[in-house]
């Protein structure tokens, strides 16, 4: 009974191994959380989508949508934007804290052209290559060129 | 079957099933799993390709890499609609440059161009490699299926042998017990609190029953020889009573009554004593026994009684017989095999006796079977007989179990048949000393 409810488990584990990460799928705008759409719509309205997917994580989802100007932008499972990247123009400055675009303005430093968050720290990088990286409260904690 | 046996058969039939779901499982979800990896490389590669096609890099359009086809083709707004815009298909492409074809995966993306217009990205790669890899698993599983049933199997077995060996020495030391010859303590060590229990309980079971034995086998010895010295003298009371010429007839003749039960209580007391001796192991030195020359002689003594009854007697064996055992007791069994055949042969009838190498079959007229377990109990009498004290095949099998043989009976064309092996313990089971479990 007992190696019965084991070999049940490992069965159950090999499976939900198998069916949680990396599943792709395609999608539309429209399909997308309130959230982003609205995200979409207040930032990037003339640009026109090439192509939408999401993403089957661990736990959640993960959206992407790519313009035909090669801009991307990511969601995590509740819409809440992660990572936005143009490679001709600077990301809309309306997402950009206001700390972060204090130090970039300071030192006069060129446009952000990617800005990436997650619980921990934010992470842009700038039109001539260099990453910085930022905790909470916008303090500098490293820098990549 | 043996426990460990029946433990095995279990643990194979529950640990087949289990691992065998498992396996399959796992060679479903692995397999699943590798077209999912292929997926998502290409998907990675196409997500590339089209970066750099809105790039505006024109000489990827229609390349070959060396792993990768690649094919852009612009596609109607219909088909863009009517088309998920990411699917994956296996197909069978021509190989380039080889012969035959091979199967290939292949990513399709619809996109939009800048000026709106939909492109579809075929992005494809041979599945040879990904074929090659799931075989690998396939073969994989199937070995480490059959690797881990093997081993944990073996080690479920020496684990349980390793664990049950004081029971094997308890079940060995039972096996192997003798009140009477082998009655050494049970030596078994183990911290296993229930093979102590058991172990316990059968030094204590086997202790009691030494010291009943012990008791009882004092009791009949006392009571034996006490008896023997006043039932001497009644007797020799008796005789010189009779012998006293003023005795009037009627008081001879109680005497005479008296004297019969008296002389009967003696012989029964001889073989009660006879019995003990026997068992006791008296007769322990062995001799090289005639036992020819001993059923012949017997036969001589007894053919006067024969006669008296009208019994003929047949010796059909002429071939040597010789037996290791002790003498007096070889006397004892022929002659009580003899006389007890003598006593239940209905007048008349015959008595023969015949041997071989392996028994010697004593053997007179009767007419129906007896209880061929009960009569060589002691006191059994199936018909009272006024000559029989009902001690003497009981003395027989005695005397046989003493000195390594069996005695049997069985009933063959109307012939009692009392046979003597010299094989020995065909009977042993029935030993009255022997401690049964």
């Amino acid at each position: 009974m007992k190696k019965l409810l084991t070999a049940i488990l490992l069965v159950a584990a090999t499976f939900g191994i198998a069916k949680a990460d990396d599943h792709e799928r395609p999608t539309t705008v429209d399909q997308l959380p309130q959230k982003a759409q609205e995200f979409l719509n207040t930032h990037f309205k003339d640009l026109q989508v090439a192509f939408a997917i999401e993403e089957q994580k661990f736990m959640g989802k993960e959206y992407e949508v790519i313009y035909t100007d090669r801009t991307e932008v990511k969601f995590d499972t509740n819409g809440e934007w992660e990572e936005v990247e143009c490679k001709y123009t600077t990301v809309p400055a309306a997402i950009v804290p206001q700390g972060i675009r204090d130090f970039v303005a300071q030192k006069s430093m060129p446009g952000i052209r990617k800005i990436e968050r997650n619980t921990y720290v934010w992470e842009v990088e700038l039109q001539n290559g260099i990453e910085l990286t930022f905790d909470k409260n916008f303090q500098l904690i490293g820098y990549d060129d | 079957m043996r426990l460990i046996s029946r433990i095995m058969l279990n643990t194979t039939v529950v640990l087949a099933v289990g691992l065998s779901v498992w396996s399959v499982v796992f060679y479903y979800v692995m397999k699943d799993r590798l077209v999912r990896e292929t997926d998502a490389a290409l998907m990675q590669v196409a997500e590339a390709l089209m970066q750099r096609y809105l790039a505006g890099e024109e000489s990827l359009i229609d390349g070959e890499g060396s792993v990768y086809t690649i094919r852009f083709i612009p596609v109607p707004d219909e088909y863009a609609r009517s088309h998920r815009s990411l699917s994956f298909s296996n197909q069978n492409e021509e190989a380039r440059g080889r012969n035959g074809r091979q199967a290939v995966r292949t990513v399709q993306m619809i996109f939009r161009q800048p000026d709106n217009q939909a492109v579809a990205l075929q992005v494809s790669t041979p599945m040879n490699a990904v074929h090659n890899l799931r075989m690998a698993l396939l073969w994989g599983v199937v070995i480490l299926y059959g690797a881990l049933l093997v081993l944990v199997l073996s080690i479920n077995y020496i684990v349980i042998q390793y664990s049950m060996r004081p029971l094997y020495v308890l079940l060995d030391w039972m096996k192997h017990f003798d009140l009477k010859h082998n009655s050494a303590p049970l030596v078994n060590e183990t911290g296993v609190a229930e093979f102590r229990q058991l172990n316990n309980a059968a030094n204590q079971q086997v202790e009691r029953v030494k010291r009943l034995y012990e008791q009882q086998r004092q009791f009949i010895d006392n009571a034996a020889h006490e008896m023997q010295t006043p039932l001497a003298v009644c007797l020799n009371q008796m005789e010189r009573m009779q012998q006293k010429e003023d005795m009037p007839e009627e008081m001879q003749a109680d005497l005479y009554r008296l004297q019969r039960p008296l002389r009967r209580l003696v012989r029964l007391h001889k073989d009660m004593l006879q019995l003990t001796r026997i068992e006791n192991g008296v007769y322990a030195e062995r001799t090289d026994v005639d036992v020819r020359a001993l059923v012949a002689g017997t036969c001589e003594d007894l053919s006067e009684v024969f006669a008296h009854k009208g019994i003929t007697y047949i010796i059909k064996s002429e071939s040597p017989l010789h037996v290791q055992m002790n003498d007096t007791l070889a006397h004892q069994l022929v002659g009580n095999l003899l006389r007890n055949a003598w006593l239940h042969t209905p007048e008349g009838g015959r008595i023969t006796v015949e041997w071989n190498a392996e028994e010697a079959v004593f053997a007179n007229s009767g007419e129906k079977p007896l209880d061929g377990e009960r009569i060589f109990e002691r006191f059994y009498q199936g018909e009272r007989k006024e000559n029989s004290n009902g001690l003497g095949l009981a003395i027989c099998r005695s005397v046989c179990q003493q000195c390594g043989f069996s005695l049997t009976y069985s009933f063959k064309e109307g012939m009692h048949r009392f046979i003597w092996h010299f094989g020995g313990e065909k009977n042993a089971d029935f030993s009255e000393n022997r401690v049964q479990f």
